[in-house]
């Protein structure tokens, strides 16, 4: 599965860890610019599946464990979830955005503890982002994994 | 006034994928030296592609910034044995 | 390609883009850049952030299935 060229091995590296930085910035950037979190999200898997391919699945230097995927795949689902039911407590809504509601029914206390650090009032709209992206992210590179183990194993069992 | 807000979010981002990070796998290493020109290679990028979602404190992308020191600190803090 | 076509002449000749009720694209508009600049993503996280929930959803169990059906009998096997 590795390639054999020394010029691949010694240069991708660098380039997949200014893929991941680029990708966390398109990320955190989403309410401002073009782009957000689904994303920024593809963009951080295709700096760690560039390292898979060049590299080989057992010696590459961006090696997910198990649990790692399983937890951020489930974090990045249930913080979704958990943020929708904030705004259903506290406004009547779900998923209601509790940074700059639109129809003034949340106190000024509970708006100011939301509010991404930042010249603009986008309420929980940063946030969701930040959900998205690790989600995407996990779950592609789960199934790149996945088919370079198979395709391992078939090739070592003939 | 310095935005906070892609200072802290980087930082905790690039802690989350630098712990998975290695620079010694199979029979490859990436020395000291090498390290130190990937960095400067980043902060070439930073100031390249300006102030990026259009804030107007600084000139260089402080959210590019804050996720490379978060990937070398994660490798540094949270990395699981060689 | 015929109906693209056929809609952007008929468009031409009878004035079909004035007789469309706009609807709710007037709040959206009105509303939308006071809480953010990317009105896109404003749309898909603030106004329409259930539809974007039933896309995560739908890319976990895309995953999921993935790794069931392509996984099915190659990995310990203990019998």
């Amino acid at each position: 599965m590795s390639q054999n060229s020394i010029i691949l091995k010694l240069v991708s590296l660098p380039i997949s860890i200014i893929l991941i930085c680029l990708g966390i910035m398109t990320i955190l950037g989403g309410h401002i610019t073009p782009g957000g979190g689904f994303q920024g999200g593809a963009m951080i898997a295709s700096g760690i599946i560039l390292s898979i391919i060049v590299y080989g699945l057992g010696n590459s230097p961006l090696e997910l464990s198990h649990t790692y995927i399983e937890v951020l795949e489930s974090v990045g689902a249930l913080g979704f979830i958990i943020f929708g039911l904030i705004g259903l407590l506290v406004g009547g809504f779900y998923l209601y955005n509790v940074g700059t509601d639109v129809l003034n029914i949340v106190p000024q206390y509970i708006q100011n503890i939301f509010h991404y650090p930042d010249v603009t009032n986008a309420g929980i709209i940063p946030y969701l982002n930040i959900f998205v992206g690790l989600k995407v992210f996990v779950g592609l590179t789960s199934i790149v994994i996945a088919f370079a183990g198979f395709k391992k194993l078939t090739e070592e069992g003939e | 006034m310095l935005n906070l807000g892609p200072i802290i979010f980087g930082l905790i981002l690039g802690l989350l994928i630098g712990s998975q990070i290695k620079f010694k796998f199979g029979d490859n290493v990436f020395t000291l030296a090498s390290l130190i020109i990937v960095f400067i290679a980043g902060i070439i990028v930073a100031w390249q592609s300006g102030n990026f979602p259009f804030y107007t404190d600084l000139q260089i992308s402080t959210g590019f910034l804050s996720a490379l020191i978060g990937i070398f600190a994660g490798n540094l803090i949270f990395a699981r044995s060689k | 390609m015929a109906a693209i076509f056929s809609v952007t002449l008929a468009d031409a000749v009878f004035h079909l883009s004035s007789m469309i009720n706009p609807g709710v694209s007037n709040i959206y508009n009105a509303l939308g850049t006071q809480i953010a600049p990317n009105l896109v993503t404003v749309v898909i996280f603030d106004f329409r952030a259930y539809d974007t929930l039933g896309e995560s959803i739908i890319l976990l169990t895309a995953g999921l299935v993935v790794l069931l059906i392509f996984g099915r009998g190659l990995l310990g096997d203990k019998q």
